[in-house]
C-alpha cells in the first residue's frame, strides 16, 4: 500500500499571518565578574574573574542559534518540520540580506560556525586509507556506533567551568555527556592513558585560553570521511572571548600522516542562559540495515 | 455579498537548541526507500526516546485478528525539540488510532520504517519526515545521490 504525501489543504484560498519566534532570549553572563575592562564601540564588556583572566563561565551555543531547523505550526495543532514549503511565504529577497537560498558566507567561520567545507590534507601514501575509510564510513566509524567522537571532531565546549586553577569543558553530545578537566595552573601532562578525548593542559596567552591536548586512542577521526589520525595527534584549541561572544579554533596536529597541520573552521559562539540538558541514551539501530555505504555529515 | 476570510495563523519557530548534536548519524537512502511510502494505522504503544533516533512502536491489528508492532524511526532527539515536539505529542492520547505514512526500508526487513507523518484522530497531523528526503522531493524524486565521495 502506498500513499503520497499530501499536501494540508489549510492554506487554500486563506490569509497568511506569519510569526517569527526566537527560540530563547540570549541574556549577558550571571557569573560574577570584577573588574570589566570597556570595550571599544559601545560593544559589550569581556566579563573577567578576580585574577584578570576573561571569564569563559556559562553556557555557549553557536552565534545566531546554530543550524538552522525551521517547524511551522499551524493552528489546528498540526506541526510541519520537513517539506513544509507549501506552508511558508516566500522568501525575501532583500539587497545585501542573508536569507532562504543566499549563498553561504565564503571561507571559515562564517554566522554560527559556518563556512566552507573544510578537510586535513593527508601525505599522499594515506590518501589510499582515507578513501577506504570514507567508502566504508557507516560500518568503521565508531562515531556512528555511539562512541565518544574525540577531539577536534567533539567541537567547541557547549558550557565552561573556569577556576584560577582549571577550565572544565562540558559537552551534551548525540552519543553522550562528556567532559574534559584542562589544568591551566603550570600542571604538565599526565602519564600516558591515550583516551577518546585525550589529556588536555591549558595556558593563558593574553586573553586567549590556548588549549593542548595529546594522548589519544586511535579510534576516533578527525572529521567525517576518513580522517583518521594516529596516536601521536596533537590538538590545539585556542578561545578568546570578546563580550558575549566566544571565537573557538583548533588547530590538529599529526605529522606522520598530515602534510600540513589541519585548521577546522572556526566556530563563534555566543553566551546563553540555557542550561544544558543530561543527553538521552544513545543506541543504534540502523547500521544492521544498511544497504549501501551512503553517509553524510555528522558535525559538532 | 459577504466574502469570507478565513485567518490561518502559521507560527514559524527558528531554531532552538544549538548544542553538538548530529542531525542523523547515518544517510537515510541508506537504509530507506526515498521513492516509496506505506501507510499504516494502529495504536503508538511505545516510545523510545534515544540517540541518534526516536523510535515509535506502532501496534497495527491484522485482519486475522492478530497484532503486529512496528518500530518506526524519526528524528534525532534534539531535532524533534527543537521542532516543539514532546513525548506527549508524538504519543497522542490513550489507545487513540493513528496513521502513519513511513518510507519502507530497502533491505526488505519486515515491520520498521522511517516515518513521513503521523495523523491523529482529530486530523492534526506532525509532519517529521528527514532532510535528505525533502532534498530529494525538491529534485523530483530522483534516485538518492551516490555514497559521499572520499576527500581530495
Amino acid at each position: 500500500m502506498k500513499a503520497p504525501i499530501m499536501k494540508t489543504p489549510l492554506l487554500s484560498g486563506g490569509l497568511l499571518l506569519v510569526a517569527i519566534a526566537a527560540s530563547y532570549v540570549v541574556s549577558p553572563s550571571v557569573t560574577a565578574q570584577t573588574p570589566e575592562r570597556s570595550a571599544p564601540n559601545g560593544a559589550a564588556a569581556t566579563p573577567r574573574l578576580p585574577d584578570g583572566r576573561p571569564d569563559l563561565n556559562g553556557t555557549w551555543i553557536p552565534e545566531g542559534g546554530g543550524r538552522g531547523q525551521t517547524a511551522v505550526k499551524l493552528p489546528d495543532g498540526s506541526v510541519c518540520v520537513t517539506n513544509c514549503a507549501d506552508l511558508l511565504p516566500p522568501a525575501p529577497a532583500a539587497a545585501g540580506q542573508r536569507g532562504a537560498g543566499a549563498p553561504a558566507a565564503p571561507g571559515r567561520g562564517g554566522p554560527g560556525g559556518g563556512g566552507a567545507p573544510n578537510f586535513p590534507k593527508y601525505k599522499p601514501e594515506y590518501l589510499a586509507k582515507v578513501k577506504e575509510l570514507n567508502d566504508t564510513q557507516v560500518k568503521v566509524d565508531t562515531l556512528l556506533q555511539c562512541q565518544p567522537p574525540g577531539v577536534p571532531r567533539i567541537g567547541p565546549p557547549d558550557k565552561i567551568v573556569q577556576t584560577a586553577r582549571e577550565v572544565v569543558f562540558l559537552y551534551d553530545d548525540g552519543n553522550g555527556a562528556f567532559f574534559r578537566i584542562i589544568p591551566t595552573d603550570g600542571r604538565g601532562h599526565r602519564p600516558p592513558w591515550a583516551s577518546y578525548l585525550g589529556d588536555a593542559i591549558g595556558k593563558w596567552e593574553g586573553d586567549t585560553l590556548v588549549v593542548e591536548t595529546i594522548d589519544f586512542n586511535v579510534e576516533t577521526w578527525l572529521a567525517d570521511n576518513g580522517a583518521f589520525h594516529t596516536k601521536d595527534l596533537k590538538v590545539v584549541e585556542r578561545l578568546r572571548r570578546t563580550g558575549d561572544k566566544l571565537e573557538y579554533r583548533v588547530t590538529s596536529h599529526d605529522p606522520a600522516v598530515l602534510a600540513e597541520p589541519w585548521e577546522g573552521r572556526v566556530r563563534n559562539l555566543q553566551l546563553t542562559d540555557q542550561e544544558l540538558d543530561e543527553p538521552v541514551r544513545c543506541e543504534d539501530r540502523d547500521l544492521a540495515h544498511m544497504v549501501d555505504n551512503s553517509h553524510h555529515g555528522n558535525a559538532r | 455579498m459577504q466574502s469570507r476570510v478565513r485567518v490561518v495563523l502559521v507560527l514559524v519557530v527558528l531554531v532552538g537548541w544549538g548544542s553538538s548534536i548530529p542531525l542523523a548519524h547515518h544517510s537515510v537512502s541508506g537504509e530507506f526507500d526515498l521513492s516509496k511510502t506505506a501507510t499504516l494505522k494502529g495504536v503508538i504503544s511505545r516510545l523510545d526516546w534515544i540517540n541518534p533516533h526516536i523510535y515509535v512502536y506502532l501496534d497495527v491489528k491484522e485482519a486475522n485478528g492478530d497484532t503486529t508492532t512496528y518500530m518506526l524511526e524519526t528524528f534525532p532527539p534534539p531535532q524533534m525539540r527543537r521542532a516543539g515536539l514532546t513525548k506527549e505529542a508524538i504519543m497522542g492520547k490513550p489507545d487513540e488510532v493513528v496513521t502513519i505514512t513511513i518510507l519502507p526500508p530497502r533491505d526488505g526487513t519486515k515491520h520498521i520504517g522511517y516515518i513521513e507523518r503521523i495523523t491523529y484522530q482529530d486530523g492534526h497531523y506532525n509532519q517529521l519526515g528527514s532532510n535528505e528526503e525533502e532534498q530529494f522531493r525538491r529534485r523530483g524524486g530522483q534516485p538518492p545521490a551516490a555514497p559521499t565521495p572520499a576527500p581530495q
